[in-house]
């Protein structure tokens, strides 16, 4: 049966690659949202423990069920939109920001996690090996080209988002995160291209490979410092969460918004805050590599290490956002101009002349 | 948007618990279980009481009530002190501006009956005169133990069904004498 | 931000460099600390002796005399003809108002009202709050658990 299918898609090639497409994109579709709500969960309980509190206990053992119970409450509520509102533009706003931060799975490599993990049922399902060819996302040779295309959607929408809400703490928001991210934009884009010169490549599967011999944070640790800070920024997370503060502005952008519009912003910037984190696992880190597990655990080795280090890098935000008071506006303008971008440009040069130097040398091609 | 707004009646308003089907359990079972706050204090009862619910000691959300700061997203509103004539309008339109399904805690004296300002002239006598209240804790300040059991026994009444639609209070919206907002 | 012109760079470097590690790290300390929260409904906290509770009245020790409901600033005690007649009149409490002054208590000729260590009577009427002649003798019983 199997078989069959299997030669009927090889003489069909377009049909079996949509086909890979759609399998590989839901499987990291579905990874994406389920790691959102893990991540929304361990922020609760990690920050109610900064504070000496016990976070959500009542729902479920230790409180696990507590976000499901929120995402029913949430989707179940009453959609408010505000009579001055623009209606459609109001519930599509929403959608588009969902969209974008969701688009970023056709080159995050979580369809390789969820692939790679299925395959340890391999000697029960031995047809599950086709799922070895349900990964998308390594064929994209100028894949952190699209990644910064994709995340410099998000000033317009926010800013958009706040306007039609035609409410003034959100337009006030929508400014704030509009100037928040295309001032952070730039260091952003600087030390990422520290780590392309260092790697000499766009494809996030082979600046991994690169990483071999010697992870990158030994090599560029003053890259790194740039990219937490500024990726904390563009996820809109404390200490950078101005365009959001609630002693302020009283929700920021997503003030009017009340039951799943709502859902779908806050998945979509807990979607952004994981995906940087993995950003960071990738470029600094080493991504997969890591010494192999033992047992059964072996084959599924590689994605398990790219999520202990993204659930590292989770962590260290949710400590950041404990630990930190909030900027102001213009500390955080002055800090982006005349700090990070002075810092960051000196960073590219002295990377390059690192490179320089290490290929003179021959010990890096 | 018309099909918004027929979805919107799709909503479960229960009278009769035994007629429940599992949709309606899961719903009820997430309303009660997840009871967002809008953070809004007017007087002393808010420093004594309602910080301290929140704080390491009795931490509330451990029931999962999660502060958060926009209405439109709060389920719980707890008032906690007089509410002036002035003052009366803010808290309606604050109630207004929660999405439904809504509830209100009434807590300590003062937010009750007026307290020791009963039948002052510039004081509202008991919320309720304002805006519906579902549960009443009395006290002066009520212990923090006293509020999360306000909210323990709300849950209770949320999962009987005892739920509410489009209340206008029978005694009216009191008449503010003049309106001192500019 | 504003920084005074004495401070020198490297006093500078200092304290924005070590200034953040020790938060982030007092931060990170505080996971690991054991909590301090009561979880209220399965436990609780033992009140002082003198802890000012919802009052209850002892009817075999009431007099009926009513200096209670004189005393009080909130005039929340009403004197009623008692159902059971031993003591003529009896206070009933009308907890919506009541503050929990305590002048009731030291007024009291016999000692028959005082606090108890209830703190949780809540009600979803406001009639729910009014201590009637038979409530107010036992009020220990009526407290939620």
């Amino acid at each position: 049966m199997i078989d069959s299918i299997i030669t009927y898609l090889k003489s069909n090639p377009l049909l079996a690659d949509s086909l890979r497409v759609v399998v590989a994109m839901v499987f990291a579709l579905i990874f994406m949202l389920l790691n959102a709500l893990i991540f929304i969960y361990v922020e609760r309980k990690v920050w109610a423990r900064t504070m000496q509190r016990m976070g959500p206990t009542y729902v479920g053992k230790w409180g696990i069920l507590q976000l499901i119970a929120d995402f029913v409450k949430v989707l179940n509520k009453e959609i408010i939109i505000p009579a001055k509102a623009n209606r459609f533009a109001f519930l599509a706003m929403p959608v588009f920001i969902t969209a974008v931060s969701l688009l970023l799975i056709i080159v995050m490599p979580y369809d390789y996690v969820v692939a790679y993990t299925l395959l340890i049922f391999q000697p029960i399902f031995p047809a599950i090996s086709i799922l070895k060819y349900a990964v998308v996302s390594s064929y994209f040779q100028y894949g952190v080209l699209l990644i910064f295309v994709i995340l410099s959607f998000n000033p317009i929408f926010i800013l958009l988002t706040g306007w039609i809400s035609n409410n003034k703490y959100s337009i006030v928001g929508g400014f704030r995160a509009a100037a928040q991210l295309l001032s952070f934009e730039v260091p952003f884009l600087l030390s990422v291209a520290a780590v392309v010169v260092l790697t000499g490549s766009l494809n996030l599967y082979e600046i991994v490979e690169k990483q071999k011999s010697m992870w990158l944070i030994f090599l560029a640790p003053l890259t790194f410092i740039l990219f937490l800070i500024t990726a904390i920024a563009e996820a809109e997370r404390t200490p950078f969460d101005i365009p959001d503060a609630e002693s302020e502005i009283i929700a920021g952008w997503n003030t009017e918004y009340s039951a799943s519009p709502f859902l779908l912003l806050i998945m979509g910037m807990y979607v952004r805050a994981f995906v940087s984190a993995t950003l960071l696992a990738i470029f600094f880190f080493g991504g997969w590599l890591g010494p192999t597990l033992p047992g059964f655990l072996a084959p599924m080795s590689g994605p398990l290490w790219l999520m202990i280090k993204t659930y590292f890098f989770m962590f260290l935000y949710i400590l950041i956002r404990a630990a930190f008071p909030r900027y102001r506006i213009d500390q955080l303008l002055s800090l982006s101009w005349t700090k990070l971008l002075p810092l960051s440009v000196a960073n590219l040069l002295i990377v390059i002349a690192v490179k320089y130097y290490l290929m003179s040398m021959g010990l890096m091609s | 948007m018309r099909l918004l707004d027929v979805l919107q009646d799709f909503k479960v308003w229960i009278v009769d618990p035994k007629k429940l089907s599992f949709v309606d359990r899961l719903l009820i079972w997430g309303r009660r279980n997840s009871l967002w706050l809008l953070v809004f204090g007017i007087k002393c009862c808010t420093i004594e009481g309602l910080m301290v619910a929140g704080a390491s000691t009795y931490d509330f959300e451990r029931l999962g009530v999660l502060p958060r700061n926009s209405p439109r997203q709060c389920d719980l509103m707890i008032i906690t002190g007089p509410i002036s004539h002035r003052l009366a309008p803010v808290v309606k339109t604050l109630y207004e501006q929660m999405a439904e399904p809504r509830y209100v805690i009434s807590y300590g004296e003062c937010s009750i009956c007026g307290g020791p300002w009963k039948g002052m002239y510039s004081i509202v006598d008991g919320v309720d005169q304002v805006i519906p209240v579902d549960v009443y804790v009395p006290g002066c300040p009520p212990r923090p133990e006293a509020l999360i059991e306000a909210i323990i026994k709300l849950e209770e009444k949320i999962k009987k069904g005892e739920l509410r639609r489009n209340f206008l209070p029978k005694t009216g919206y009191p008449e503010v004498k003049e309106d001192w907002r500019v | 931000m504003s920084v005074s012109s004495k401070e020198g760079l490297l006093h500078r470097l200092k304290r924005i460099i070590i200034g953040p590690l020790i938060s982030f790290f007092t931060v990170t300390k505080y996971v690991f600390v054991k909590r301090p929260t009561i979880e209220y409904p399965t436990k609780t906290i033992i009140f002082p002796d003198r802890f000012r509770g919802v009052l209850e009245v002892d009817d075999e020790l009431c007099i009926g005399c009513g200096i209670c409901a004189k005393v009080c600033p909130n005039t929340c005690i009403f004197m009623v003809p008692y159902e059971k007649g031993k003591p003529a009149m009896i206070p009933e409490i009308d907890l919506q108002h009541c503050m929990f002054c305590g002048l009731c208590v030291d007024y009291c000729p016999p000692q028959a009202i005082y606090h108890t260590h209830v703190v949780s009577i809540i009600g979803f009427k406001r009639e729910d709050l009014y201590l009637d002649q038979k409530k107010v003798t036992r009020v220990q019983e009526l407290e939620y658990k």
